[in-house]
């Protein structure tokens, strides 16, 4: 192994570092914390896994990328898990029917809240929690995700649509 | 439409958009988005700490373990992949777990390689696939292990033997395909006789005469037709699908192309494809699917983004 490998050391300071933010990632897209940490975990070895080809300067959006990744398998994975055992479900990530458990003071809103965002598809999601409760610009988004601002703000735009979409519904 | 979410693009990032003329509407929007940016996600079910020490724990038995992650599953196999090649004679052989020594070819993302084997049979593997068989002439025994897919055009002579995850593929002499992808098992024959066993001892082998393939999924056998000239086309570009779940297609795109694909809608991935795309450039292949299948797509670095057109 070359000097500018990366070390065990250099795992830890990683995991220091984006263990928070890739929890609360992983957790947006699957809601479900226990299942979130799960993930989390596999993350990190994966990306042990893959040492030898890391550039130090992109760990970052790699661990978004495997996080992503992983998420995806897992739910092809329990896809074909629930396909055999005959029961109806909507394929895919996120799709399941576990709700967010958000902790909010106004209990009222909160049902609300959580229905909403409920109804926003994956990939807007995770962007536009990523942004409110992580308090994150659409510029930092797109760079932990590797993607373009534009598509950052067109994930946006569709969580604005249905929120407001929503809001109307009820009010 | 583009008004109403042009100025909370300001608004969420943080800029100043006092400008702005907020409605009623706008009001319960801004309400919603506040009360969002004070959501807090759960607290944890194991603590940090916890995690790190399983992270730790699972690591620490390297590089010993390497090889086994294989066994795992194959998820576990393409992410080590990258590992294995710069490692792989290395672990192979220092193995104290393989009793014999073998030969192993690893073929990553975007590539494809043709394997002679010993017997004088030849191997065409696809890209993210893994192959190896006993080094040594006596261990041989024209028996090898597969993961992934490859097309098979073996010498008449002696059984020979594709040992896979979901079962084993004997044949005499003749030319045939194998795949192993996420949990399906398929086989066709394009040439001769096949005779594919599967792991559970109690399931009927399935025999295969030219023109026929066998689909083990989901826990099913499943037995098909399929035009002799597709089989193991892919070798020449060209990757066929007979009403198959259209996500096989793109995971094929993702080890063709290296790239990472995204659902914008999950579901999109079940839908059935029937048709092919050449192996060209990514968007040749990508418009080949999509149109067919009335989706588009978005490339943004290595991530290809599909959406349904209808929404």
């Amino acid at each position: 192994m070359t000097d500018n490998s990366f070390s065990k050391e250099d795992l830890q300071t990683c995991y220091d570092l984006y263990f928070d933010a890739i929890r609360n990632y992983v957790f947006f897209k699957v809601k479900d914390v226990a299942l979130a940490e799960d993930i989390v975990q596999e993350t990190f070895i994966k990306l042990w896994k893959k040492r030898t080809t890391i550039r130090k300067e992109t760990v970052k959006s790699l661990l978004y990328t495997i996080a992503n990744n992983t998420v995806i398998n897992h739910f092809n994975h329990m896809k074909v898990v629930r396909n055999h055992e005959g029961q109806v479900i909507a394929a895919g990530g996120g799709q399941h029917n576990q709700s967010p458990q958000f902790v909010l003071e106004e209990k009222e809103f909160e049902v609300k809240l959580n229905t909403i965002i409920n109804n926003i598809p994956e990939g807007s999601r995770e962007v536009f929690l990523m942004n409110r409760i992580e308090q994150m610009k659409y510029t930092e988004i797109a760079e932990r995700l590797n993607l373009s601002v534009k598509a950052v703000e067109k994930r946006m735009s569709k969580a604005l649509v249905i929120i407001r979409e929503n809001l109307g519904k009820k009010l | 439409m583009e008004q109403f979410e042009d100025k909370y693009h300001q608004y969420l990032n943080g800029e100043d958009a006092h400008e702005t003329e907020w409605s009623d509407e706008d009001k319960a929007m801004q309400d919603f988005l506040e009360q969002a940016s004070q959501l807090k996600v759960p607290g944890a079910v194991k603590s940090k700490a916890e995690i790190w020490q399983s992270i730790t724990d699972e690591i620490a038995d390297e590089p010993a373990k390497e090889v086994k992650t294989i066994q795992w599953g194959w998820i576990c196999a393409i992410a080590a992949s990258v590992m294995l090649l710069l490692v792989a004679g290395m672990a192979f052989f220092n193995s104290t777990d393989n009793q014999q020594e073998l030969i192993s070819h690893i073929v990553g993302e975007q590539a494809l390689e043709v394997v002679a084997l010993p017997d004088g049979s030849c191997v065409s593997m696809n890209s993210v696939s893994l192959l190896s068989y006993a080094k040594s002439d006596e261990q041989w025994n024209r028996t090898l292990d597969l993961k992934g897919e490859a097309f098979f055009q073996v010498k008449k002579g002696e059984t020979f033997t594709v040992n896979t995850e979901f079962g084993t593929v004997k044949v005499l002499g003749t030319s045939f395909n194998v795949s192993t992808r996420n949990d399906v098992f398929a086989v066709s024959c394009k040439t001769g006789r096949v005779e594919v066993s599967f792991k559970d001892p109690s399931r009927p082998s399935e025999m295969l005469t030219k023109g026929q393939t066998v689909v083990f999924e989901k826990n099913e056998v499943q037995r098909k037709l399929t035009d002799t000239e597709k089989i193991g086309q892919w070798y020449e570009g060209t990757f066929h699908y007979e009403g198959r779940p259209v996500m096989e297609a793109f995971n094929e795109i993702e080890r063709q192309y290296d790239i990472e694909l995204e659902y914008e809608d999950k579901t999109i991935a079940s839908r059935l494809f029937e048709g092919y795309f050449y192996k060209e450039d990514l968007n040749t292949s990508l418009s080949m699917i999509c149109d067919a299948m009335g989706l588009s797509y978005t490339v943004e670095g290595r991530v290809v983004t599909i959406e349904s057109n209808s929404k």
